[in-house]
């Protein structure tokens, strides 16, 4: 452990105001809240707002996981892991079932989350209507409102052009029937392990300088119709290399003659499956 | 151990708490430290860029202890937090707190309840944290429960409680229905 840092590298006024802030998005599950950013060691768009939240929860007993994509041993996952083994000496994993806090960019353990665990989600725009109305100004009297008509239109208008819902990742939510919320840029394949999971999810997005939360054991639903329910297109051979058709898999492109093969996208999971 | 990892550990409590609302959540180091919970709590939460309004009821050495934090003292509401003793708490007046607004519900107070050992029964908890229900006892008499529906019914707005236990912290959140069995 390098100790010419704070602890988890922030300094505990930054820590104290982000805690004051995640109690309160705990609060108001899916409610997105305004943080003091702070600048870290690398760019925006890197995982600023996810390492900002671990570096407020992070203690020293903690076991730390980060994925990228669900794997583990991508430059993005090992870089943040090793930023924090170095500013807060923490112990690193790859078992989703051993961590305690598991930081991702843009997945979701196959592995079931349990009671005491926290998923810290890197997100890049967490405003799920900033497509569909550019001005915060207004986004933010829609949200007082609870008004998503403008959501609705917008997966009715893909119905009326594709005859489906044609949205395969970030698809926006209603937590506890309330606040619209992006689970990030997460595959819909991942949304059912957000509804009512046992674990606590944070949210943070350093850029925007916001964070939001979803407590344990709380609703989380998609967005659908009653006559074009949430079904996301998920058909992919089994895994090539642990024979899995239960995960979600990556696509691997194997030559210019355009063959592919499938591995699952949770390194994990994978391996331990091929591990017996 | 140092503050920091003091801070970090009574903040991993109550993030526990405010998550899992009503499942009291152990504070470590409670019994050494000045104040017990309710100095950890404090420690953990406020700085120069927070107010607290102490209720009446609050002795003079707590006043003092409470200054070092830097936090602004707040004579009259609004303030980000608000310090008060169960036994001297007024739950009309949770109404009278800041409630945030439509477009910043977060904008609330946050009431610290110094519960000690009052008198309490079991209440019947529903919400986001909690899987199902929850029927729990908590160190509260049964009259707090018109104002925490009238708090509860403003959601998203509304006041957020956490509890304050000799060794540990219950968090209330506003989105918590709460009931008698």
């Amino acid at each position: 452990m390098q100790v010419s840092y704070n602890f988890a590298y922030l300094d505990e006024g930054s820590k104290r105001a982000i805690r004051r802030k995640l109690l309160k998005a705990v609060a108001i599950p899916g409610h997105q809240i305004s943080f003091p950013s702070r600048n870290l060691p690398l760019p925006y768009g890197w995982g600023t707002g996810g390492i900002q939240v671990t570096a407020a929860i992070l203690g020293s007993d903690d076991i730390l996981k980060v994925i990228d994509q669900g794997a583990d041993d991508t430059t993005n996952a090992i870089s943040i892991a090793r930023f924090f083994a170095r500013t807060a000496g923490v112990s690193r994993s790859t078992r989703s079932d051993e961590s305690t806090i598991i930081q991702t960019r843009h997945r979701i353990p196959e592995t079931p989350l349990r009671e005491g665990q926290i998923m810290v989600y890197q997100v890049p725009m967490p405003e799920p209507l900033f497509k569909l109305e550019a001005r915060q100004t207004e986004t933010l009297r829609l949200h007082a409102w609870g008004d998503y008509s403008l959501m609705y239109l917008s997966l009715f208008d893909q119905v009326a052009r594709q005859g489906r819902i044609t949205v395969s990742y970030d698809y926006p939510v209603l937590v506890h029937g309330r606040y619209l919320m992006s689970p990030s840029p997460i595959p819909a394949f991942d949304l059912p392990k957000l509804h009512q999971s046992a674990a606590l999810h944070l949210f943070g997005a350093g850029r925007e300088r916001r964070l939001y939360a979803v407590p344990p054991y709380t609703n989380v639903e998609p967005l659908q119709f009653s006559d074009h329910p949430f079904c996301p297109e998920w058909e992919q051979p089994p895994c090539h290399r642990c024979g899995s058709t239960e995960s979600y898999k990556d696509e691997i492109i194997l030559d210019d003659a355009g063959r592919r093969q499938y591995v699952c996208s949770d390194t994990d999971y994978c391996q331990r499956r091929i591990e017996g | 151990m140092t503050r920091v990892h003091q801070d970090q550990r009574s903040f991993r409590s109550l993030l526990a708490a405010m998550s899992r609302p009503g499942i009291p959540q152990r504070l470590p180091d409670a019994d050494t430290f000045p104040f017990g919970s309710l100095g950890l709590v404090l420690s953990c939460l406020l700085d120069s860029a927070t107010s607290i309004c102490l209720w009446p009821g609050l002795d003079k050495e707590l006043e003092n202890w409470v200054a070092g934090l830097n936090a602004r003292r707040a004579s009259n509401l609004p303030a980000d937090f608000v310090l008060a003793r169960a036994a001297d708490w007024d739950w009309s007046a949770l109404d009278d707190l800041p409630q945030g607004s439509e477009e910043a519900p977060e904008n609330s107070a946050t009431l610290l309840c110094w519960a000690l050992r009052g008198p309490g029964q079991d209440y019947v908890l529903q919400g986001p944290g909690i899987n199902g229900q929850l029927t729990t006892w908590l160190p509260l008499a049964p009259s707090f429960l018109m104002a925490w529906e009238r708090n509860h019914a403003r959601y998203p707005q509304g006041v957020d409680v956490i509890l304050l236990l000799p060794d540990a912290c219950i968090g209330l959140p506003r989105s918590t229905q709460i009931g008698l069995p």
